[in-house]
């Protein structure tokens, strides 16, 4: 038999489960008053009677009796006899937080004095004089005759009734049907609930006579259970046999209320054909409520068909799995780099090694997928703590809530539940402003609070935007010169935004008086802190008057996550991949001119920004004389850079050598180095070796880095000479194990894997390598590009460029790798081309070919691209192409003709609309940063004139931030897409064109 | 386990667990009980000792009530610990028949 403290678990977190729908819901139901969609009334109701239910069924009468008060109330909403209101869902909310109470503490709930909350309750069900009147109905047996009676509200079945609904009784037994079906009784009534309504439950002892038979039959459950379905389907719906459901006689009801109507006047308005319509007066919302009540019993039923079977488990075996996980990929690690030397030895050893990696990595992502959690068990929660807060407070706030599919690590979820508590409430305080001084400034008296989540570069980015007062960055440093967090001298350097940023400082607060909402003094640095502990960055940005944007950002993961080993000084170092934007090598002759000192700062120059370069030997006090000693023989090194991301802004750091990604274990650091603040953890590497994980906020704190892009850039910038003024592109530049020098942009790439040819496999005549669990085909330069054949041997280490923005992946076998290169491209097409080749450039002093990356994965695999070959026999289009770089305009035009547009060019927005006026141009595709007229003034002066206000245009920028796409879809582009992303440009231009 | 007669009220007191091991035995020695006693009118189960019950018991426990009823003798169980009381409310006997709690000793 179940034992019943397994079911009471159960019980209880079902419960918990309802409540964290019921909150938003009630919550809901006061914004939209009696306009609430009906649906969420009906699951209001739905939760507070499974939650009655299950606690009758368990006899705790306390939850019983308030559920059931609870629910009485609810059910007068749905049927529209009471008006809604803030004291109604006061009320309820309540005895929700009553409920809640008794329920997490179920083995007390009975000691709890709830006739406060039933008092108040009774009082709002007595004002609409509800009465309840039972009727009798009978279940019809197999032969026609009355079986068991029961009574039921004659209100509750009209309902059913009215919504084409049957109701049944259901016989389960507890054994039979439940526990040897390795279900339990909450997964029955789930089922249940999920393809209707049940009514009541009760034990049945009939089948048990005396002495006698006792020990030979079994107890059952009686469901009362009203649906949609007939009755051949509800067995089948509830996995039972047909001899237990008995359907309920309705039809002595039916013709009760039809005489009835007969004996009343019949409105002229009243549908005749709806005999059953007993209130004329509720007319309409009977009628939304019957097509409710058959819309919910159907998309439940298919609910019930989409969805999955779940189990549930503890969370410290999912822990316990999480940490032998880690483990696993630590010993995999170990086991790949221990035997890699002796794969040409051993026979058979390679595939076995592979298919070991292979399991391990996907073992490790789905268990890490198993502890993914929707950031909604998050949000959920500020709806009611912004009510709350803007009662306190006299203030009126709205909380929207966007992305709450999105998912995070049940960890993270959890330790950001404090830090986000802080900010909602710093919002309701200080930002939004009263009602009146809202009015005043020319805002809606309500103010509005942002919660958004969305992922953008691998990390999940949580915003906190409000419409409040913004942030006053000269009051704020003026606080913080009084308290001597900073000196006059620093204030003098400050941008606002670096002002608006000192209420993170520790000990920081501008609250005129410490109340008990915020303004305590510590907090914002308290939240800082939190988010830097999850490897997480905080940003702000604010506008006085206008408001305020928290930005945090947060790695998807903690626990394993794929890191690049970097070496300084000899020592071995890890950055979460996560953090790193770019590696960039600066040749020896160019170090000069690329890394300027500042301030007594270094900066490094990279195309258009200049970037605060941190060096580690420095800044982490690491023996210099282990340092690289490779030096060229002027003394001047080639210098390393790492391109990291901290917050919203990027720095550099210096370093000797970048190793090689692994996927690393996250282990926290020994209590005794816990203070060091430069560093989030510690991992084992493949080579047994242990690493710190760097913690890129802790080494700019470390380094007192001030990151003051605007001003230096500024200060830097000024000097560039005439010919810097020729947009740069990142190139990488490798071979193919030849003479011959080759290069892709930089953003094409998502990254370079090092793999022994031996590792290699080919089916058929495809060949194929292991990469992150699956098979990744590879291509052979040489087997499409006119270039020549280098020799393979099966003892080499080959490089695989793994492109990104392609449909399909696959991965390009390449020689060396030489790094990146920052230059303006002077494209030739003419002398060196061939399908499959942009042409060729001198870079670095040498000719490289540049291949067209999307046409070479068209050539290695046309069975894949099939479906671009049509649009050649369609009508022809005639495409704007706007783009100030010649390099772009060529990719960009290429992709284009393609697919067999037809394409013109312009170097800027003047140019464009002077080609406007003369050819009819079916689309454009426009470019944002360019000289004499930028994308965003071509887009203004488009829309502005009546012949292009609704011409297609799609801008292919490298502006890739939200905020600049939000922006761009205000200003008039039909679609945003990042620059060389052929596949999507032309999608979205197909979509924009139809 | 002591099945015995006062006037006119049978008293059960099991003193054990009802549970799967048990119940054939009390069930055979309760049924025979009934059979030799006559002009009974009152059953009562001292459930003093019992903390466990399996869905067996239940089955007993119900099958004694429903003999009870039959012969036209009441029933009621006295002395239910807290876990039984627990049982108790969980299949609502209640509704059938009276469930007293233990007496608390000073």
């Amino acid at each position: 038999m179940i034992e019943q403290d397994e079911l009471l678990a159960e019980f209880i977190d079902e419960a918990l489960q309802h409540f964290q729908t019921i909150e938003p819901d009630l919550l809901e139901l006061e914004r939209e008053g009696d306009q609430i969609d009906q649906e969420i009334v009906n699951r209001l109701f739905r939760g507070m009677h499974s939650i009655k239910g299950a606690a009758g069924f368990f006899g705790l009468k306390n939850i019983n009796d308030l559920g059931h008060a609870m629910e009485n109330l609810l059910s007068l909403v749905r049927e529209k006899r009471i008006s809604v209101d803030s004291d109604l869902v006061d009320s309820l909310l309540g005895g929700t937080d009553i409920l809640r109470s008794m329920v997490e503490d179920v083995g007390s709930s009975d000691t709890i004095d709830i006739s406060g909350i039933m008092e108040l309750l009774q009082n709002k069900l007595n004002t609409t004089s509800i009465s309840i009147k039972k009727v009798k109905l009978f279940e019809i047996l197999g032969n026609g005759k009355k079986g068991r009676d029961f009574d039921l509200p004659e209100d509750t079945v009209k309902r059913f009734v009215k919504g084409g609904n049957k109701i049944y009784s259901v016989e389960v037994y507890l054994n039979k049907d439940i526990a040897d079906q390795d279900k339990t009784p909450f997964d029955f009534i789930n089922n249940m609930t999920s393809t209707g309504e049940f009514l009541n439950i009760s034990f049945s002892f009939d089948k048990i006579n005396g002495l006698e038979d006792c020990l030979d039959n079994e107890l059952s459950l009686v469901f009362l259970f009203s649906t949609i379905m007939e009755k051949e389907l509800v067995p089948m719906a509830l996995e039972l046999p047909e001899e237990q459901v008995k359907e309920i006689n309705l039809d002595n009801f039916i013709q009760r209320i039809k005489k009835n109507l007969e004996l009343k006047p019949v409105k002229k308005d009243q549908k005749e054909e709806n005999p059953l319509v007993a209130e004329p007066e509720k007319i309409e919302s009977d009628t939304q409520q019957d097509s409710g009540g058959k819309m919910e019993g159907t998309t439940n039923a298919a609910r019930q068909i989409e969805s999955e079977e779940k189990i549930r488990v503890g969370v410290n075996i999912m822990n316990d799995l999480m940490n032998l996980a880690g483990e696993l990929v630590l010993g995999r690690n170990q086991l790949m780099q221990t035997a890699l030397p002796l794969i040409k030895d051993v026979q058979g050893l390679n595939p076995v090694l592979q298919h070991v990696s292979s399991i391990t990595t996907e073992m490790q992502g789905k268990i890490m997928q198993m502890r993914m959690q929707p950031v909604s068990a998050l949000f959920s929660k500020f709806h009611r703590v912004v009510r709350e807060l803007a009662k306190k407070l006299g203030k009126e706030i709205n909380l929207v809530t966007f992305g709450e599919d999105v998912e995070l690590d049940k960890t993270i979820i959890e330790a950001l539940s404090d830090p986000m508590t802080h900010l909602i409430r710093n919002c309701c305080d200080h930002a939004i402003e009263k009602p009146d001084e809202r009015e005043k400034a020319g805002k809606q008296r309500q103010g509005t609070i942002e919660l958004k989540a969305f992922h953008q570069a691998g990390q999940v980015h949580l915003d906190v935007i409000d419409d409040g007062a913004g942030i006053d960055g000269l009051k704020i440093a003026q606080k913080a010169l009084e308290k001597k967090l900073i000196t006059q001298s620093q204030l003098e350097e400050m941008s606002e935004q670096e002002m608006a940023r000192l209420i993170l400082k520790p000990g920081f607060s501008t609250s005129e008086k410490v109340s008990d909402v915020s303004g305590r003094g510590v907090g914002m640095d308290v939240v800082q802190t939190n988010i830097s502990h999850l490897s997480g960055s905080l940003s702000i940005e604010t506008k006085v008057g206008y408001g305020t944007k928290l930005s945090l950002m947060l790695p998807l993961t903690l626990a394993i996550v794929s890191g690049l080993v970097i070496r300084v000084a000899d020592q071995y170092f890890i950055v979460p991949e996560a953090n790193i934007l770019e590696l960039v090598r600066i040749k020896p002759e160019e170090v000069k001119q690329r890394i300027n000192t500042i301030h007594d700062a270094q900066v490094l120059r990279l195309r258009e920004k200049l970037l605060p370069l941190i060096d580690m030997k420095t800044v982490l006090n690491l023996s210099p004389e282990n340092s690289d000693k490779k030096e060229t023989t002027d003394g001047v090194k080639p210098v390393r850079v790492l391109v990291a991301r901290y917050g919203k802004s990027t720095i550099g750091i210096k370093v000797d050598s970048l190793e090689n990604f692994e996927e690393i274990v996250v282990k926290p650091l020994p209590r005794y180095m816990k203070s060091l603040k430069s560093y989030s953890g510690a991992s084992i590497m493949g080579n047994g070796k242990v690493s710190l994980i760097l913690d890129i906020a802790g080494l700019v704190a470390k380094a007192q880095l001030t990151i003051s892009e605007e001003k230096e850039e500024k200060h830097l910038l000024n000097q560039k000479d005439s010919t810097e003024n020729e947009e740069q592109q990142t190139l990488l530049l490798f071979d193919n194990k030849t003479e011959e020098r080759l290069a892709l942009p930089l953003e094409l790439i998502t990254r370079i894997e090092k793999v022994s040819a031996a590792s290699i496999e080919r089916v058929k005549d495809k060949t194929y390598m292991q990469y992150q669990g699956e098979e990744l085909r590879l291509v052979f330069l040489e087997d499409y590009l006119p270039i020549q054949k280098p020799e393979r041997t099966q003892d080499e280490t080959l490089g695989v460029i793994i492109p990104k923005q392609v449909k399909h992946r696959l991965g390009l076998v390449v020689g060396k790798v030489y790094g990146t290169l920052n230059e303006p491209v002077h494209l030739d097409t003419k002398n060196i081309s061939s399908p499959g080749l942009f042409g060729s450039a001198v870079l670095d002093g040498k000719i490289t070919l540049l291949p067209d990356l999307f046409k070479l994965t068209e050539m290695a695999a046309p069975d894949w691209y099939g479906e671009d070959e049509k649009k050649k026999s369609g009508e022809r289009k005639l495409i704007l192409l706007v783009d100030d770089t010649p390099f772009f305009r060529m990719i960009e035009s290429e992709y284009l003709t393609s697919v067999g547009y037809d394409v013109i060019v312009a170097e800027n927005g003047q140019q464009a609309l002077e080609l406007l006026d003369n050819h009819k141009v079916d689309a454009v595709v426009l470019d944002i940063i360019m000289p004499v007229m930028d994308g965003w003034q071509t887009i203004e002066a488009m829309r502005g004139d009546d012949r292009f206000k609704n011409l297609p245009v799609i801008a292919v920028t490298s502006l890739g931030d939200e905020q600049s796409r939000e922006r761009g879809l205000a200003s008039g582009f039909t679609e945003w897409e990042s620059k060389l992303n052929k596949e999507l440009l032309l999608e979205k231009l197909e979509k924009m064109l139809v | 386990m002591r099945i015995y007669r006062r006037d006119k009220t049978l008293y059960i007191v099991p003193m054990c667990d009802l549970i799967a091991s048990q119940v054939e035995e009390l069930r055979d020695a309760i049924l025979d009980k009934f059979k030799k006693e006559n002009s009974i009118s009152h059953v009562i189960l001292n459930a003093e000792g019992i903390d466990v019950v399996d869905s067996l018991g239940v089955n007993l426990i119900i099958g004694t009530y429903r003999q009870s009823d039959s012969q036209s003798m009441s029933f009621e169980v006295i002395n239910a610990s807290m876990r039984f009381t627990k049982i108790s409310a969980f299949f609502k006997f209640e509704d059938f028949f009276k469930v007293s709690p233990e007496k608390k000793t000073k």
